[in-house]
């Protein structure tokens, strides 16, 4: 018998793939259309899933293998900045599972589960979209391109990129964008926490606990058993899952409930405390400890998620469209367009990756080939952990998802006033409903629980609830608080001391004491002023008979949509200087896009005559009504700390979308100039070194 | 393939970098390798993955990844870059990668 030749084999194999992604493409093309023309009472989530896994699977064997091999020109054979500098300290060749895992779990925060959540009251069609699109076509771009960029540049951050390709102004753009994105950040996702354990013992017991085990994990990993993070962590978890069930315990003691219910304000006060201290205290104490936690709940959660939505295949039951998308939304004002591509930012396309993407990520490649592996596909992950947050918003019932997200000041104080207005949008509950479930959930109301985080819990709880028994919604419901809050308290750790780093350079420039990051009185200088920043946002998030969230989270998206378009002019810059113009069209494609949304959303915000958007118009109707006496004592009290937020608001949007504009000028400056032949700043690329990683270029 | 081993120059430090410890899990040749590296197979030995084998892969591979090696690691590297000088403790290791870890952009939004 002949033995097939390797050209035959080879040809076999080709055809076989070629019939595979042919399947894989019609199924992904019936699972989208199935989600978008579905207009009945409900569609399975299972739709949804297949539909994300098959545009990443074709988006990353095309998309990105093309952009690899034809634009970006990845070379196998050339020494990454890990092996040439290999110091086994910063610079470390690593393998490329590691380095996606460390990559995954440092892009991966609370952003998607919150933003698609919010979007949900559009129906459940825009959002959907956007994510799977906005991701493959932006957000995983950008943080491919990004890394591969800092890669050849010795792992440089954004910030010195773009002075390096652009110029200073780019420099400076992209430093005061991240210190700001950063404060707004920190200050959504605080809100987001206190709204979580508003009034509600068990979750603030629950969170409470998580610092002292917290402490408990890193002493241990500091000086009972140095370094062993497995075994810390472990104690770490299970002293967590113990909290979740002691915070029932306590919801029952009548004593111990009223010593962890607050309401809103104290709650934020605390969380102020906590950021400062937290921002101070040396890292092996709290920061690192609860880091490991956090990322051990937020990956098991995320892959239980995963397989309880694939094994009970929830019904989804809000409606492709709602009413909402005229701008009339409960949760938050704003059209459609621009508003959904604002609120869903991480998920679709997130600035703040491009900071990961140029940190520690591309100091730790072994091989220029695993770029595509790490910067597409961890964006691409991300991407669905969004579709999961947005499956579990939207397996509630619309009238149940509305009552949780709605603010007060919107529907009503009552409960009854709530679910008559909820239901004269044509999505009925019942205060009985709300209250059972309320009841199964162990929480005294869920009523106009904004944030995002108590509906993404009650759907989560159900979902698990249906997965692995009725009886446990409480104990999933709690779990799923717990489990946002604590890494949401990391980035607010982490983002706290990042920003007074960088605060502390820019002080450092004036004074040069001020720029020693471990001298005490510098420390809680820059600790204080970065805490105040975002505490003042917080504490007016949190006095806001709106909600707070209806402000606040289209400013971080803003912000963070800006921040993607900076990195974005800096990765079209350096294609453009590298004489592939043709090419360009794959970053500056998603810059038009995010020049177009973030600069419609700004127009919208500053110019709107509707009270719910403009945030002049709100500024101007509550100067009104407080001059001409008709607000009652308690809003006449806030309501001056209110006007002066919102002009504030609407001079920090301007600021930003002015940064905007002036890096997008000066990209095409440099472009413009280097077309026509005259002098730019040239390629800071490191020169070609072949790799000597054995046969690291034949690997696959 | 990642085998991890780096071939220098005579004169030229040789540092055995984490690359070395995990290859990369991507063909069942590259795993069967792997294990070959790691001693609990010979080279001539018959190729093939036990269930054990796997475990013990994964468990290094949860290892590096959480970092709980790291010290083994910094030793190795060290012991062969720069011997002679005395290594950092445990914990002094420990505390020094922590905050080189947590003075740039870890977490995200």
């Amino acid at each position: 018998m002949r033995l097939p030749s390797c050209i035959e084999i080879t040809m076999k194999n080709s055809l076989v793939a070629i019939f595979v992604w042919i399947a894989v493409a019609l199924l992904g093309s019936a699972a989208l259309g199935g989600i978008a023309l579905n207009r009945g009472e409900s569609i399975n989530a299972l739709w949804f899933v297949t539909a994300a896994l098959c545009v990443y699977a074709i988006s990353y064997r095309f998309y990105a293998t093309w952009i690899a091999t034809k634009v970006l020109l990845i070379d196998p054979t050339r020494a990454t900045p890990a092996e040439r500098l290999d110091n086994g300290r910063d610079y470390i060749p690593t393998n490329r599972w590691i380095v996606f895992g460390h990559h995954f779990a440092a892009i991966a925060g609370p952003g998607p589960l919150v933003g698609p959540t919010l979007a949900a009251q559009f129906g459940y069609l825009p959002g959907t979209l956007w994510i799977l699109f906005g991701a493959v076509l932006g957000g995983c771009v950008q943080d491919m391109v990004t890394l591969f960029y800092s890669t050849r540049r010795n792992g440089r951050s954004l910030g010195q990129m773009a002075r390096d390709e652009l110029g200073a102004i780019g420099g400076v753009a992209a430093l005061t964008t991240t210190l700001f994105i950063m404060i707004i950040l920190i200050a959504v996702l605080g809100l987001v926490v206190v709204n979580a354990m508003k009034h509600s013992p068990w979750a603030t017991s629950t969170v409470a606990a998580t610092i002292p085990i917290a402490m408990l994990v890193g002493l241990y990993m500091r000086s009972i058993r140095p370094g062993r993070v497995l075994e810390g962590s472990l104690l770490g978890v299970i002293l967590l899952l113990l909290a979740v069930a002691g915070g029932g315990w306590i919801e029952h003691q009548q004593n111990l409930r009223e010593f962890f219910d607050y309401p809103g304000l104290p709650l934020a006060w605390m969380v102020i405390a906590y950021g400062f201290a937290a921002a101070i205290l040396p890292v092996w104490l709290l920061l690192a400890p609860r880091d490991y936690l956090s990322t051990y709940m937020k990956l098991g959660t995320i892959i239980l998620l995963m397989l309880a939505i694939v094994w009970m295949q929830p019904s989804v039951k809000m409606p492709a469209f709602t009413q909402f998308v005229d701008g009339t939304g409960p949760i938050f004002g704003g059209k459609l367009f621009p508003f959904v591509f604002i609120t869903i930012a991480c998920g679709a396309i997130s600035g703040f990756h491009a900071l990961i993407a140029s940190g520690t990520t591309p100091k730790l490649l072994s091989n220029e080939r695993d770029i595509r592996m790490i910067g597409f596909g961890g964006m691409a992950l991300e991407s669905f952990v969004a579709i999961m947050a947005i499956i579990a918003a939207t397996v509630l019932d619309p009238g149940v998802f509305f009552a949780i997200n709605s603010p007060a000041g919107v529907v009503g104080k009552e409960a009854a006033d709530a679910v008559a207005k909820i239901s004269s949008w044509g999505f009925p509950v019942t205060v009985a409903q709300m209250n059972l479930l309320a009841q199964q959930m162990g929480e005294a109301t869920l009523f106009a629980r904004t944030g995002g985080a108590p509906s993404l819990a009650v759907g989560m709880a159900s979902i698990f609830g249906s997965a692995f028994g009725q009886g446990m919604l409480a104990m999933w419901y709690h779990f799923a608080i717990m489990f946002e809050a604590i890494f949401i308290l990391t980035t607010l750790d982490a983002g706290t001391r990042v920003g007074r780093f960088m605060l502390q350079d820019m002080l450092g420039n004036i004074w040069k004491p001020l720029g020693h990051t471990s001298w005490y009185p510098s420390v809680l200088l820059s600790s204080g002023i970065i805490v105040a920043a975002w505490g003042y946002f917080l504490y007016i998030g949190v006095i806001d008979p709106n909600g707070g969230v209806n402000i606040l989270w289209p400013l971080f998206g803003i912000s963070n949509q800006i921040l993607a378009a900076i990195a974005l002019c800096v990765a079209t810059g350096i294609l453009v200087k590298s004489d592939k113009l043709k090419y360009a069209w794959i970053t500056a494609l998603p810059l038009t896009w995010l020049i177009i949304i973030t600069s419609s959303a700004v127009w919208e915000k500053i110019t709107s005559t509707d009270v719910r958007i403009g945030f002049l118009a709100a500024a101007n109707d509550l100067a009104a009504k407080l001059a001409s006496g008709l607000l009652s004592p308690e809003k006449a009290a806030i309501a001056p700390q209110l006007i002066f937020n919102q002009r504030l608001d609407a001079v920090l949007t301007l600021f930003f979308v002015c940064m905007l504009w002036l890096i997008v000028f000066d990209m095409l400056r440099v472009c413009v100039r280097y077309l026509n032949g005259k002098p730019v700043p040239p390629l800071s690329e490191v020169s070609h070194q072949l790799t000597r990683m054995e046969k690291a270029w034949v690997r696959d | 393939m990642g085998t991890g081993l780096i071939e220098r120059g005579v004169g030229e430090s040789f540092s055995v970098v984490s690359d070395s410890s995990l290859p990369a899990l991507e063909t069942g040749r590259d795993l069967n390798q792997c294990v070959a590296q790691s001693g609990t197979l010979t080279a001539n030995e018959e190729i093939c993955v036990k269930p054990f084998q796997l475990l013990s892969y994964l468990w290094r591979v949860i290892r590096e990844l959480s970092g709980d090696d790291a010290y083994e690691r910094y030793i190795a590297q060290h012991t062969t870059s720069s011997p002679g000088i005395t290594p950092l403790t445990r914990k002094d290791f420990y505390l020094y990668q922590q905050r080189k870890k947590w003075s740039g952009i870890q977490r995200c939004c």
